[in-house]
């Protein structure tokens, strides 16, 4: 027959609820408790915080992706041992950098187009004065290649102005 | 975020760079490339290397034949002149007068006799062509036709 425990101990209640005790003990405080309103109340409380901290736990951790945080851990340990040139090119191939560069790129190429680009429906000359001893004078666009010609016929030698 | 903002920051810098160095390439040199060409009714062989040329301007003149007299590389910077000499006692003499936006200012003028007969202010579009004819030689006329890179 298993004894009671004489008097109330709460380091051993809480090693009871985290089931740290052999056989015997567990029967002799299993026994005091029901017996002892003092330490089944220490019980209560030890497994209503033990229920509340689950709780809590469990919703902190329901938005956290282990994978990715185990990964990152990994990778973090492999940069360390690696040595520079490696950390180099992990850097410079790495998601972030690539998506910027890749980002900064398309931006620049889409300038550098838009601003090279000849622009369409303009002559490839505009006229701005034009004079000269001359009899006539005629400004002419190429149909096709948008050209633009000034033709001018001189005056017949002696006849100036 | 911090990726984005990087990302932003990266376009941003980019697009300023651009900008500017389409700003400062304004102030290149500016190369010509003119051709010295007989159009005539005399029949023959366009010149094969006139063949760009004449593409586009068969439909505007009425020419049997299209022949390179001569061809002259200048290398102009702001305000600077280049002259060149043409068939008949005649020369051209031409002035970059700046870059404004896509365009070059040139200034284009012709003499005889060393006195001006014809003169012009063009702003001619990167990568292309401006045509000057008129003046009678030998059984054509003469066309000058002058290509600007920058």
């Amino acid at each position: 027959m298993q004894e009671n425990l004489s008097h109330c101990n709460s380091e051993l209640i809480s090693r009871y609820y985290d089931g740290e005790l052999g056989q015997a003990e567990r029967s002799r405080v299993e026994s005091h408790i029901l017996v002892c309103p003092s330490c089944n109340k220490i019980l209560e409380d030890l497994k209503g915080i033990s229920d509340q901290y689950g709780v809590h736990l469990t919703h902190q951790s329901v938005g956290i992706d282990t994978q990715e945080t185990e990964k990152h851990v990994l990778d973090r340990l492999r940069r360390e041992k690696a040595p520079w040139w490696a950390k180099a090119k992990d850097t410079f191939l790495s998601k972030k950098i690539l998506f910027s560069a890749t980002a900064t790129a398309g931006v620049a190429l889409l300038l550098i187009a838009v601003l090279q680009a000849p622009v369409p429906d303009s002559p490839s000359a505009i006229v701005t004065s034009v004079s000269g001893d001359v009899s006539s004078i005629i400004i002419l666009e190429a149909p096709e290649t948008r050209q633009t010609i000034l033709w001018f016929n001189e005056r017949p030698e002696g006849q100036g102005l | 975020m911090k990726i984005y903002r990087i990302t932003l920051l990266c376009v941003i810098i980019v697009s300023i760079l651009i900008t500017q160095a389409d700003e400062a390439w304004s102030g290149a040199t500016i190369n010509l490339n003119v051709k010295t060409i007989l159009a005539s009714q005399k029949p023959g062989r366009d010149d094969p290397n006139l063949e760009r040329f004449t593409s586009g301007v068969k439909d505007v003149f009425g020419y049997s034949s299209y022949k390179l007299l001569s061809k002259d590389n200048l290398k102009l910077n702001q305000e600077n002149s280049g002259r060149i000499s043409l068939p008949g006692n005649r020369s051209m003499k031409i002035t970059s007068k700046g870059i404004s936006g896509d365009r070059v200012t040139l200034q284009v003028e012709m003499f005889k006799n060393n006195k001006q007969i014809f003169q012009t202010v063009v702003r001619l579009l990167n990568d292309s062509e401006v045509t000057v004819g008129g003046p009678k030689h030998e059984d054509g006329n003469l066309l000058i036709n002058i290509f600007a890179s920058f």
